[in-house]
């Protein structure tokens, strides 16, 4: 009996020594450096090279968005209009081969070196001779010229229309070329094999812009650090800390207990948990990631596919309304092709209404009166926020109503990603993100022949091919938008893909944080927000 | 004699970690899958250029025998490849993240024992009162709810409505982590001399501590109390009695000695469980730990993390257990020979 009353009060006590270490001095010290950095909590695993002639990565561009200037930029709510950041004016020869960009007096690296036209010679000649990831954005590019300090001259080898929409990304960001040349890199056409800049460049920048990066660990945390040379308005927090937190969650009860003041992953369940207060607010954007089905256009693979009726009748039997407001719950839109809404020439009009009699005449004038078995492959892990396996079910039903019999077939997103970029999938739902605001990068990986996507599916018609062409071609805005309106048209009669779903993304912030903009492709301009 | 005992459990510790490699090795380069495809966006995979610079750079290019020789040969150098994900040394790697499991596993198991031995006494004295009942409810609840649940649910609690934790991550969120010396946050706060990250680090330990700690505290409370009520009816339990000593001393000296063996035992066999449950705690916890760094390798079919993580896995596992086997051996001398 003396024994337990001692073991006991031995439990007891350690439980409260355990009790007390944990609870002691909880709400630690946050002063004024807590008022003047900025936490965003967030999964960063994505993250690979915050080397901007590297990276594209999500969190690495937003990073590299506040730490390097472009020349150009593109701002919300217009997402279609170029801006002049670096560049305060430019020039597009007649032939529309020749940019001539003037840049902005007295701009300064945060190492203290001048911003000079051979500084955007070097940026973009790297980026386009580390044949990494990001380099395509230079394949228009023929050559870039100094015509003196602030003046710099862009060559291409054919006239591109979207190339200026493509200059205002964070991988054509402009680098400080004698730092980053003192640390190894090289814009030379062996740069693949020569540069060891990264290295550097993944722990520091070497930008211009209001931020620099002072530290990133992996998967732990990323912190940015004001530039005190920057040209532009003085940005209001001093810090920007990413720390990794992974679960919805959790990353919103931070932000409601006052330890982060944005959480970035928040899904459709998570936001569904939250009421706006004193604490917490729920923002969403619509964003230009779109979930859409692809369907094989080869008589050797898509079988039954090849025949257009048969791709119309399955475009006619999606019930969209049911996908966006019932497994969505309403934080998605229905775009009208692989080109989502908000980009030149798309508009909620011309999205596909659900048709079951329609669908059901198109299979019996294809041959089909009694419908027939096709496989739809899909990967197992979650694509843009939606489930897939609902997802899944839901389109297999769908087709059912029609009298199509649809087997699943769920598969490792390694296993049916090369399966699907090989050709050999009937029909599967994938995803795309947006490299560049303007409608050609999704013509043209959707619908140009050979595109990177639309080689998947087989899919040709030579007067969309000329239409693409000519989308490239034109200068002038209002003619490019009533191409891609044509575009779109003949996309939703062909119907290589049937898009689905362009998703809402929901964040939770501080209600005390100011200027929050969602920004489709680089998520905020961090430099805008304050408290 | 001993010696020999110990070069014994050496060698074979050797074979299993050969064997490893070489099913880790195999399955992972079995799997019909293309790891580049994870790995790559959809414009590296526009120009072909990109992918083969990627393919040779990992050495993906050349048949898998040589690549599993090459590996070999590499490892025995010290070198475990670059990581496709991370693109980095694997060894670099790990050396972040493991010291961040250990920590937690560390400090899971000295909550487990801290609090499995004595209610697991408790249970035994009283066993089949209320008492035991409730150890034996807390035990089963703790070893069978899934870690996440209970991590969130904890997370929800303490730090959330009843705010008496931190949040989670290894330092409150305005803190930023020390300069990796050891990379123990524990430690190199401490290096560091500060005082106020250090009493953060450690904070942040303990919520995640006694949810994993929790989870195989029932093993441990479970074993001490068989094993204890075993001894209790011992002869030498009866002869201490029966000689007048206190029964403080006759429980705490002479039963618990004995009944502790089988723990030890039970404890190491169970650190495996204990790094499993790592990966799942450190997502709810945000805790910079090796789990999600292997979680995501196998995912994105990162062969050269996945064959690290196994590895390190399996070295801290054999090390374990040879531990375990080698003070067997001197609290139970007939083991040696067997």
């Amino acid at each position: 009996m003396l024994l337990t009353r001692f073991i006991s009060r031995r439990v007891a006590l350690a439980a409260l020594i355990l009790a007390v270490t944990g609870i002691v001095g909880v709400g630690a010290v946050q002063g004024q450096s807590r008022q003047e950095t900025l936490i965003l909590a967030s999964s960063i695993a994505d993250y690979i090279t915050n080397d901007p002639s590297r990276t594209f990565e999500f969190t690495s561009q937003i990073i590299d968005r506040a730490a390097y200037d472009t020349l150009v930029t593109v701002e919300p709510p217009d997402i279609s209009a170029v801006r002049p950041r670096l560049a305060t004016s430019w020039e597009i020869s007649k032939d529309g081969k020749t940019y001539t960009f003037k840049l902005r007096p007295g701009v300064k690296f945060s190492s203290g070196n001048p911003l000079t036209a051979q500084d955007v010679r070097f940026s973009l000649r790297r980026l386009k001779h580390l044949k990494d990831q990001p380099s395509f954005f230079m394949d228009p590019v023929k050559d870039v010229e100094v015509v003196n300090d602030a003046t710099v001259r862009i060559i291409l080898t054919d006239p591109d229309s979207s190339f200026l929409a493509a200059l205002s990304c964070v991988p054509c960001g402009i680098i400080d070329s004698k730092t980053v040349m003192a640390r190894g890199g090289t814009d030379a056409e062996d740069g693949k094999e020569k540069d060891k800049a990264t290295e550097w460049l993944n722990q520091n920048s070497a930008g211009s812009g209001p931020y620099k990066l002072v530290s990133f660990v992996k998967d732990v945390e990323a912190v940015l650090e004001r530039n005190p040379g920057h040209w532009g308005p003085k940005p209001y927090f001093a810090k920007i800390i990413f720390k990794h937190v992974t679960s919805a969650t959790t990353q919103k009860e931070m932000v409601e207990r006052g330890d982060a003041d944005i959480a970035r992953d928040i899904d459709a369940d998570t936001a569904a948990t939250i009421k706006d207060g004193p604490k917490i607010k729920l923002v969403s954007g619509l964003s230009l990631n779109l979930v859409y089905l692809g369907l094989n256009n080869s008589s050797e693979v898509g079988k039954e596919l090849a025949d257009k009726r048969v791709r119309q009748a399955i475009a006619y039997a999606i019930d969209y309304e049911g996908l966006i407001k019932g497994l969505m719950r309403g934080g998605a839109e229905q775009p009208p092709a692989n080109i989502p809404l908000g980009i030149l020439g798309v508009d909620k009009s011309m999205a596909r209404k659900r048709d079951v009699a329609k669908a059901k005449q198109l299979l019996t004038e294809a041959g089909h009166p009694n419908g027939f078995a096709l496989k739809l492959n899909y990967w197992t892990r979650p694509l843009q926020g939606v489930s897939n396996e609902p997802l899944a079910a839901k389109v297999q039903a769908d087709l059912a109503a029609v009298g199509i019999k649809a087997t699943l077939e769920p598969k490792e997103f390694s296993v049916v990603v090369p399966e699907y970029r090989a050709g050999k999938v009937q029909m599967i739902i994938a995803e795309w993100t947006p490299d560049y605001l303007d409608p050609h990068p999704w013509a043209d990986a959707f619908y140009k022949k050979g595109g990177p996507a639309t080689k998947r599916v087989f899919y040709d018609n030579p007067k969309m091919n000329d239409l693409i062409a000519n989308g490239i071609r034109e200068t002038d805005p209002k003619k490019r938008g009533e191409i891609y309106r044509e575009i779109v048209k003949l996309a939703n009669d062909d119907v290589p893909w049937v898009p689905m779903i362009q998703a809402k993304v929901s964040y939770a912030l501080n209600p005390g944080l100011k200027g929050f903009v969602y920004h489709p492709v680089w998520f905020v301009t961090l430099a805008n927000l304050s408290r | 004699m001993l010696l020999s005992y110990l070069a014994r459990r050496l060698a074979l510790a050797m074979i299993a970690l050969f064997g490893v490699v070489v099913v880790a090795f195999l399955i992972a380069h079995m799997v019909p899958a293309d790891p580049l495809a994870t790995v790559l966006s959809e414009h590296a995979t526009k120009d072909p250029a990109v992918r083969e610079a990627y393919m040779k750079r990992w050495g993906l290019d050349r048949p898998v025998p040589e690549q599993f020789f090459r590996y070999l040969a590499n490892v025995f150098r010290g070198d475990l490849g670059e990581s496709f994900t991370t693109r980095r040394p694997v060894v670099q790697d790990l050396r972040q993240f493991l010291p961040g499991t250990i920590e937690l596993a560390t400090a899971a198991l000295a909550v487990s024992l801290v609090l499995g031995v004595p209610l697991g006494i408790w249970a035994a004295l009283r066993h089949n009162s209320w008492v035991d009942h409730v150890a034996r409810v807390v035990s089963l609840v703790g070893a069978a709810s899934p870690i996440f649940w209970t991590g969130l649910i904890a997370l929800h609690v303490f730090y959330y409505r009843l705010e008496w934790a931190p949040g989670p991550g290894r330092l409150d969120t305005h803190l930023l982590m020390p300069a990796a010396v050891t990379g123990f946050a524990l430690v190199d706060t401490l290096l560091a001399g500060d005082g106020e990250r250090f009493a953060s680090a450690v904070r942040h330990t303990i919520l995640p501590a006694l949810v994993l700690g929790w989870f195989i505290m029932g093993i441990v409370s479970r074993t001490t109390r068989a094993a204890l009520l075993e001894v209790l009816d011992a002869d030498y339990v009866r002869t201490a009695r029966a000689k007048g000593l206190a029964e403080t001393v006759v429980v705490g000296v002479h039963a618990l000695r004995n009944a502790l063996i089988p723990v030890v035992t039970v404890t190491g066999l169970n650190f495996a469980s204990l790094l499993s449950g790592a990966v799942l705690t450190e997502t709810v916890f945000a805790w910079p730990g090796i789990g999600r760094y292997a979680v995501t390798a196998a995912v994105r079919l990162d062969y050269p993390a996945i064959l690290g993580v196994t590895m390190i896995t399996a070295v801290v596992y054999l090390a374990v257990n040879f531990l375990v086997d080698v003070v067997y051996g001197f609290l139970d001398p007939r083991i040696r020979v067997a």
